[in-house]
């Protein structure tokens, strides 16, 4: 899967000081890092950006080009900063996000077009998030005619289910799943990413990272093409990079409600097994869901 | 008629509260709220609600109505099992806003206890420190009385619920509206204390104040239990119905439309899956009663 990593953005206390403050230093090395650790696209998130939009992502995607050649995923809902950044992008950018929403569908599609970038476009529209599957599948359907007929090619459109945290819906984690599944069917073509850490929002701080590493390896074998990652997770690096076969292994037997024999587990793995459990509905989630 | 009956794997435990000669059961149902014709119906409990010094919070026409007694909660007490029914009383120790000694508040529960043949349940203010404080002093000056004592909080509850344990005592555990919280706090506890003397508070609302988000997890809560058999929450539940139908400006304005506000929560609660209510006029127990059965 490719990984888009996640740790430039402006909830991190350091990154929203050290963009105030037109610090290179500390977010270039956060680039690197990140580079370092294996992932394949640095998201650039600067929020929505209201005070001087085009001059603050100008300044962050030159100093992130200084040290990396990788990618840019451009984050912020402020259209102009948008702008500003994709027009410096030495490589084929990705604008996160656009969506189904009317303000999004004129603001931010037509940036696609112009700078010819890829375009992260979520289910979400007017109405608001939908509720299962096949109001995902009619969502999308819509936007994604919206931005053929604008001029997008299919093959630039990473399609955003949007995953919400297992906290607040269990039912809706397995709507994603089935949805990303149905996908090459009903879009041939589309690309797909996901915010990843989005599911463990909520947990327990020192939990996040096995409840994002099962997510990435069940939406993995749905199909997902890609995912915004924290790039620190050397876990979950290691587990896209195809180690650890036997836990791959194990979550894809309890997504296939295959028996497992818990008793020969070691803990490490009766972790994933239960955390698989409860990705999966199978066990209702609770923050102590390691402890049963 | 038995093929089209659903049979459920997972069950709610009986709890037995109360000493020898008192006690009485809740709970041991195999099957959904109401749902007699397919299974064993849960045992419910309808309790009046006692406080254990006067209760100058609540509305001036419930004031009014135990004006004879509700300067003495052993005489309330009575009253409220004699007179008018009361299948279980809720002592509420709102004396612990004036921080009275803990001995002291102890000392009235144990009045009240040994003043009626129902069972008690006991519950402090849900402030984790002051319920630290009071009510492991009350599970030891009530020592074997078996009483029902809460509310056990996620940041409470190894002192509480190791008193209560000590002691013979059954459990209420508070969390705020959530079944993923309710599981947890009664993972937390299953470390350490039996689930089946457990009773879990998921907070409540009245009609018009939010009723559905209360009756959703009560729901949700019953359901994982008895059709999922999720045996961290094979425990009875318990709505406060009586303090949230009392604050509201219906009951405020009009004591009758506060009967009926009541009546209508409580009913509605059990129909979520709640074990036992708590009321504070009589009238909505006989009529919640008359409902029911």
């Amino acid at each position: 899967m490719i990984l888009i990593g996640e740790n430039i953005q402006i909830i991190s206390k350091a990154v929203s000081e050290a963009l105030a403050g037109r610090q290179a230093v500390p977010l270039q090395e956060l680039a690197s890092k990140q580079a370092e650790a294996g992932v394949h696209w640095i998201d650039l998130n600067i929020g929505p950006a209201r005070k001087n939009p085009t001059e603050t992502m100008s300044w962050l995607v030159n100093a992130i080009q200084e040290v990396v050649d990788l990618p840019l995923s451009l984050d912020t809902t402020n259209p102009v900063a948008m702008e500003a950044g994709l027009a410096l992008c030495r490589r084929k950018a990705l604008i996160n996000s656009a969506s189904g929403a009317q303000d999004s569908k004129e603001r931010m599609l037509p940036l696609a077009v112009k700078f010819n970038s890829n375009v992260v476009i979520s289910v979400l529209n007017d109405a608001g998030i939908p509720s299962d599957a096949a109001a995902r599948a009619e969502s999308i359907m819509e936007t994604i005619e919206y931005a053929n007929n604008l001029g997008i090619s299919t093959e630039d459109i990473w399609v955003d289910p949007i995953l919400m945290p297992v906290g607040v819906g269990q039912q809706d984690i397995l709507e994603v799943i089935e949805f990303v599944r149905m996908l090459p069917d009903i879009a041939p073509g589309v690309k797909s990413t996901i915010g990843l850490s989005n599911v463990s929002n909520g947990a327990p701080r020192h939990l996040r990272h096995i409840l994002n590493q099962v997510m990435m390896v069940i939406l993995e074998r749905a199909g997902l093409y890609s995912a915004i990652v924290d790039s620190f997770d050397q876990d979950l690096i290691d587990l896209n990079s195809g180690k650890k076969q036997e836990v791959i292994a194990l979550i894809q037997k309890v997504m296939d409600g295959e028996d497992v024999d818990v008793s020969v587990l070691s803990a490490v793995e009766r972790d994933y097994y239960k955390t698989a459990r409860v990705i999966m509905g199978r066990e209702l989630y609770s923050p102590s869901w390691l402890e049963i | 008629m038995g093929k089209f009956l659903e049979k459920y794997p997972g069950e709610i435990k009986e709890l037995r509260l109360g000493t020898e000669g008192k006690q009485a059961v809740l709970g041991g149902q195999n099957t959904l709220p109401f749902h007699f014709f397919e299974g064993r119906p849960g045992k419910l409990k309808l309790a009046l609600e006692v406080t254990d010094s006067e209760p100058s919070d609540w509305t001036p026409a419930l004031q009014e109505f135990y004006a004879d007694v509700k300067s003495s909660p052993v005489e309330w007490a009575r009253k409220c099992v004699d007179v008018f029914g009361a299948e279980m009383i809720f002592l509420s120790l709102n004396s612990m806003e004036k921080d009275l000694p803990a001995a002291e508040i102890a000392a009235g529960v144990k009045r009240v206890a040994e003043a009626v043949r129902v069972p008690l349940a006991v519950f402090g203010l849900g402030e984790k420190e002051k319920d630290a404080a009071v009510l492991p002093v009350v599970a030891s000056v009530c020592s074997g009385m078996n009483l029902l004592l809460g509310p056990v909080l996620k940041d409470n509850c190894q002192e509480i619920a190791a008193a209560a344990l000590e002691h013979g005592h059954a459990v209420i555990a508070q969390i705020p509206m959530d079944i993923n919280l309710a599981k947890d706090l009664n993972i937390r506890l299953g470390k350490f204390f039996p689930l089946d003397r457990v009773v879990i508070d998921p907070l409540t609302c009245a009609v018009g104040y939010g009723l559905e988000y209360a009756f959703s997890t009560m729901e949700r809560i019953r359901l994982s239990a008895v059709v999922h058999d999720d045996k961290t929450l094979q425990s009875p539940l318990i709505a406060r119905v009586g303090k949230e139908a009392w604050k509201t400006k219906e009951a405020v304005q009009d004591a009758g439309k506060g009967v009926l506000w009541e009546t209508a929560t409580a009913f509605t609660l059990l129909l979520a899956g709640a074990d036992i209510v708590t009321l504070r006029h009589p009238e909505s127990l006989q009529r919640v009663r008359a409902l029911v059965h």
